[in-house]
């Protein structure tokens, strides 16, 4: 009976999740051009400091840092490039890896004068800007920022139908997860993006972290919901420059979406906790292609979970991190360094540094559809008796794309959190399957093995299904 | 050939990684770390956070109904099922002193907890609870 009852309930809340480490997304996104944007047929490429496609995170994504809200950029890859079924013009690389009978059939890139054409140059949309407007059917965004448009913002016309530069864009992103017999809900954001006027943002997302104990434990505690991000962005400048000011998580190392990493858990990084988020300033500019974020802020202490509406709780200690290196067509490297300074009682100094790099052999050999990632990441911290010491992780991940939005993913993680002590460390290994049917849905599933250096190995299968606009 | 040039860092990278390791117990290297004689309050937090999302079951019939159907209200469906499961509650200090047979076992012998792929406890929980343990697991 009681059995019952939990199959009914946990019938009812279908679970899941997504999963997917971004900066693959991103290296992929580099076989063609028109993987992220409507082509024209005689492409004019603007001067290096009018630049948008810099293979960098502010390329898919509103926050130059990565991670949450898409600009329209994004939303075209995620409807014409990622799903099983598109619903925008299918890259021409692509062309043969619909689902068959339903989706759109017709090709980014334009070979004839019926599909759709992008306009070649800033001066072509600003003549055309009326009618591009026009054309406009985005239900997600409202209005255009006051001014006239400015060349180093996205063009309207080359994302399709999609605004490419809206006064209002709201976002969502749910995500479910079931692990073993546990079915909770992982992560809900509610992005907010204003862009009243050309050259500033403000962007606030708020959002609820899950708790594996059940959706009361998670939505009526406390700290549950809170500013995720919040933050006012002067950005659209040469170089794709920018500077930002309020709560966000430091930029460093590869922006994966999988919170439970070493290399992200270990380092105050973790995306999915607030106490991960800190108040500052971060500046940062990205033309094709060296890139490079810094930032300075203020954090709470280690463990403290800081106020959920007051971003400037954060009275414990200043850190700093930057964040540079050169994001290519089918190739990236880059490097890390963060530095916390805080008393011992508040969890104490840490320096880290980052090493990663992405390889994409796919955009030069079609038969190989593969991409990896990795990170290594070392560095010292104080223990809460004061004693420094050291620490490091590695993460790889090698993805297999069988098909479009169908991607088999083989990851592996390892930690020593502290190399003074034995047996200590861990390893675990991903085996994993992502299937987007339709754009904005994505199910994740894996198989994952932990290798404690003491005691016994254990196993879990870990579904996700994350919905997002 | 440069591109298996390249992967082949990623194996290197891999390899020195697994190398790494220290050679001491955290008692050992650091036994100020943790109190000699930690009260609950001290482990208490770490039972809290690892253990009771799903070890919040009981052994007594009334109880167990009663946990049932305020995690079936608040649609808690892990404790719900660690209840389904009648797995032993950890959620107050004389119900993990009744388990601590198990959770030696689980914790210290096996170091199988938190179960599957979730990531085991730190050397400074497992010597906080180990040190509350050898002083006689006090509730006090």
């Amino acid at each position: 009976m009681r059995l019952d009852s939990l199959l009914v309930v946990a019938s009812l809340i279908l679970v899941a999740v997504p999963g997917q480490g971004t900066p693959m997304y991103a290296a992929r996104s580099a076989r063609t051009c028109d993987n992220c944007h409507v082509g024209p047929n005689k492409w004019e490429n603007p001067p290096v400091a009018e630049r948008k496609c810099n293979m960098s995170c502010q390329s898919c994504h509103i926050d130059p840092a990565g991670g949450g809200v898409r600009n329209a950029s994004g939303r075209f890859f995620g409807q014409s490039t990622l799903p099983m079924i598109a619903t925008s013009p299918r890259p021409t690389d692509d062309w043969d890896q619909n689902a068959p009978l339903v989706g759109r059939r017709d090709r980014a890139t334009s070979y004839d004068d019926n599909l759709p054409v992008g306009p070649n140059t800033f001066t072509a949309a600003l003549e055309d800007f009326d009618a591009l407007a026009a054309a406009m059917d985005d239900r997600w965004t409202w209005g255009t920022p006051r001014g006239e448009p400015n060349r180093y913002g996205l063009l309207q016309g080359r994302y399709e139908r999609l605004n490419a530069d809206p006064m209002l864009r709201v976002g969502a992103d749910v995500r479910f997860a079931a692990l073993g017999s546990l079915y909770f809900p992982m992560q809900i954001d509610v992005p907010v993006v204003l862009h009243p006027t050309h050259h500033l943002t403000v962007l606030v997302n708020t959002g609820a972290r899950g708790r594996p104990s059940g959706f009361s434990d998670t939505y009526d505690q406390d700290h549950s919901f809170y500013f995720r991000e919040a933050f006012a962005m002067v950005h659209e400048a040469p170089y794709q420059a920018y500077a930002k000011v309020g709560r966000f998580v430091p930029s460093f190392g590869l922006k994966l979406d999988d919170h439970t990493s070493h290399i992200r858990r270990a380092f105050e990084l973790d995306g999915a906790l607030p106490e991960s988020r800190v108040m500052g300033v971060e500046v940062g500019a990205m033309p094709n292609y060296p890139f490079l974020n810094a930032s300075w802020f203020r954090m709470a202490a280690r463990n403290r979970v800081p106020a959920s509406w007051d971003i400037s709780d954060v009275d414990d200690g200043w850190g700093s991190a930057i964040n540079a290196g050169w994001r290519d067509l089918s190739w990236s490297v880059g490097g890390s360094a963060m530095f916390r300074r805080r008393d011992i009682d508040e969890g104490g100094d840490t320096s880290t540094y980052s090493l990663y790099g992405v390889l994409n052999p796919w955009r030069n050999r079609r038969n190989l559809p593969v991409t990896y990632q990795a990170e290594y990441d070392f560095g010292t911290f104080q223990r809460s008796s004061g004693a420094r010491t050291n620490q490091a992780a590695f993460y790889q991940e090698l993805n297999w794309v069988a098909y479009n939005s169908i991607i088999l993913l083989l990851a592996h993680d390892w930690a020593d959190p502290d190399d003074e002590i034995t047996d200590d460390d861990d390893h675990r290994v991903q085996l994993g399957l992502q299937v987007s049917p339709i754009a904005g849905v994505t199910v994740d599933g894996r198989l994952r093995v932990l290798l404690p250096a003491l005691g016994q190995a254990g196993k879990d299968i870990f579904i996700q299904l994350h919905l997002y606009h | 050939m440069s591109m298996l040039k390249r992967m082949r860092w990623g194996v290197l990278l891999s390899i020195l990684a697994a190398c790494a390791s220290g050679d001491r117990t955290l008692n050992e290297a650091d036994p100020g770390i943790v109190a000699q004689r930690p009260a609950y309050a001290q482990v208490e937090p770490i039972f809290q956070a690892d253990c009771v999302p799903c070890h919040s079951g009981t052994d007594e019939r009334a109880e167990y109904d009663r946990l049932f159907d305020e995690a079936r209200a608040g649609r808690r469906l892990a404790t719900m099922v660690a209840i389904a499961n009648d797995d032993p509650g950890l959620e107050s200090c004389q119900s993990i002193v009744n388990n601590l047979e198990d959770v030696v076992e689980e914790i210290f012998d096996k170091n199988s907890m938190p179960p599957g792929a979730w990531p085991r406890l730190t050397s400074k929980e497992r010597l906080t609870i180990e040190r509350w343990i050898d002083r006689g697991a006090s509730c006090d």
